[in-house]
């Protein structure tokens, strides 16, 4: 077990960083600062960031350069799964009631407009024909786990785990035991996995729920939360990655998303039942 | 007297779903797509249903049983097969195991990558049973979220 835990609230979430020896008060610093400058381009939630503008009005934006990987791969999953997983779906999480106030009062849902036709990237800089609501909530978060984790190992950091709250990356000897928790009964877990020099991420439906089948997970073409699936892990080498394909698994089969990358699954069915690959096969209580 | 009941084409689309996937991705991924050719086997069959009563709705469609069945498929190393075992009872399949007869060993490699599992239903176990460094679900959420989701609720009580 690693020893010294540097815990803290930030993107929405708890956070702890779990480390062999204590985080010094400059590299707390480098991450504060990091994760503001995240939040301050990305949040949905905050009346500055460069995210609430461009929800305001069409126009050319210059992102950081850390756009570019998370776009990308935003990109790739638009694709992979036909337009279910999209950054556009924050116009209609917003609409739902998840907004930057939480009014968390439904409203009549509009249809999502297709990525070419609103949003183009060069590089990091993002033109749109339109207002948009962007949220990078599907893989975002995973993302600056390893920006983090980038972090301290740039200060020679080489026994962690961040745990961003479902999201975490380990890195190092030290043993990392994670217990699966039950979506439908938070205290009990479903299975336990070992998670080292990798990532997992866990997607559930159950806790951000704001009314009868109100939840944060939005089928796009169905305008309404998703229904079948209950929870899903994904274990993978990057944060993100994992993070992206954990959504990615409520909407498309686990063989769609294996023939463009390497991850372990599981998921949960809302019937009870769980389907996983061959990792989490002696795993499962 | 009924004619005996064949093995459910739901259980036999599944295999050739299962042994087609596979056959593909061992295709693909040496990007030499040469000719597949995915074939159910039936080794075993259920024994024939006798006490079966046609005028009751309630009546299981398929008979509860362990089914298995063997596939094969060319991959571009030679012949390979995958036996699939489901049992089923209560028309619900029960359990899924897919054990792999693969002779290379680059097919063995794709059809572990392949097979999968699935439970009807899991336990759990209760987490102070288990000795854990942390837990992942769903993410915990912020003050501001919660404070509102109150507010919400009491709303809803008013």
């Amino acid at each position: 077990m690693l020893k010294h835990n540097y815990s803290f609230e930030a993107i929405g979430t708890p956070w702890s960083i779990e480390t062999a020896q204590p985080i010094p008060v400059h590299v707390k610093k480098v991450i504060q600062q990091r994760i503001q400058s995240f939040d301050a381009v990305y949040s949905r939630f905050r009346e500055d960031s460069l995210i609430t503008q461009i929800s305001k009005q069409a126009g050319r934006y210059t992102f950081p350069n850390d756009a570019t990987k998370l776009f990308d791969f935003y990109k790739q999953l638009y694709g992979i799964t036909n337009g279910k997983v999209t950054p556009l779906i924050g116009d209609m999480l917003s609409r739902a009631g998840y907004d930057a106030r939480y009014s968390l009062k439904p409203q009549p849902l509009a249809t999502l407009p297709d990525w070419g036709q609103v949003m183009s990237w060069d590089g990091s800089i993002l033109t749109t024909t339109q207002p948009i609501t962007l949220d990078v909530g599907a893989a975002g978060k995973g993302y600056l786990v390893d920006i983090i984790a980038e972090i301290l190992d740039g200060y020679s950091i080489s026994e962690y785990v961040v745990d961003a709250s479902g999201d975490l990356r380990h890195k190092g000897t030290t043993e990392n035991i994670v217990g699966l928790e039950h979506p439908a009964n938070p205290g009990k877990i479903i299975g336990a996995v070992d998670v080292q020099n990798r990532s997992l991420c866990a997607s559930a439906s159950n806790r951000r729920i704001w009314g009868k089948g109100m939840h944060h997970i939005f089928d796009p073409d169905e305008k309404a939360p998703t229904q079948d699936i209950l929870a899903t892990w994904v274990i993978a080498d990057e944060t993100m990655i994992a993070d992206g394909l954990a959504t990615a698994l409520f909407f498309v089969e686990p063989k769609i998303l294996q023939h463009h990358y390497t991850f372990e699954y599981l998921r949960m069915y809302a019937s009870g039942g769980v389907e996983y690959s061959a990792y989490f096969k002696d795993k499962i209580f | 007297m009924l004619p005996a009941k064949k093995p459910s084409p739901v259980i036999i689309a599944l295999i050739v779903v299962v042994l087609v996937g596979l056959a593909v991705a061992a295709a693909a991924v040496v990007n030499q797509q040469k000719e597949v050719a995915p074939e159910a086997t039936q080794t075993q069959q259920p024994a024939t249903d006798t006490a079966a009563d046609t005028s009751a709705d309630t009546q299981v469609t398929y008979k509860d049983g362990t089914y298995t069945e063997k596939g094969r498929y060319i991959s571009p190393g030679g012949g390979e097969s995958i036996e699939v075992t489901l049992m089923i009872a209560n028309d619900i399949i029960t359990s899924a195991s897919v054990a792999s007869n693969a002779t290379s060993g680059e097919a063995e490699e794709y059809q572990e990558k392949f097979i999968s599992g699935y439970k009807s239903s899991v336990v759990g176990k209760d987490i102070d049973e288990v000795s854990l460094s942390r837990v992942a679900g769903s993410s915990l959420t912020s003050n501001g979220f919660n404070a509102a989701v109150e507010l919400i609720k009491a709303d809803a009580e008013a």
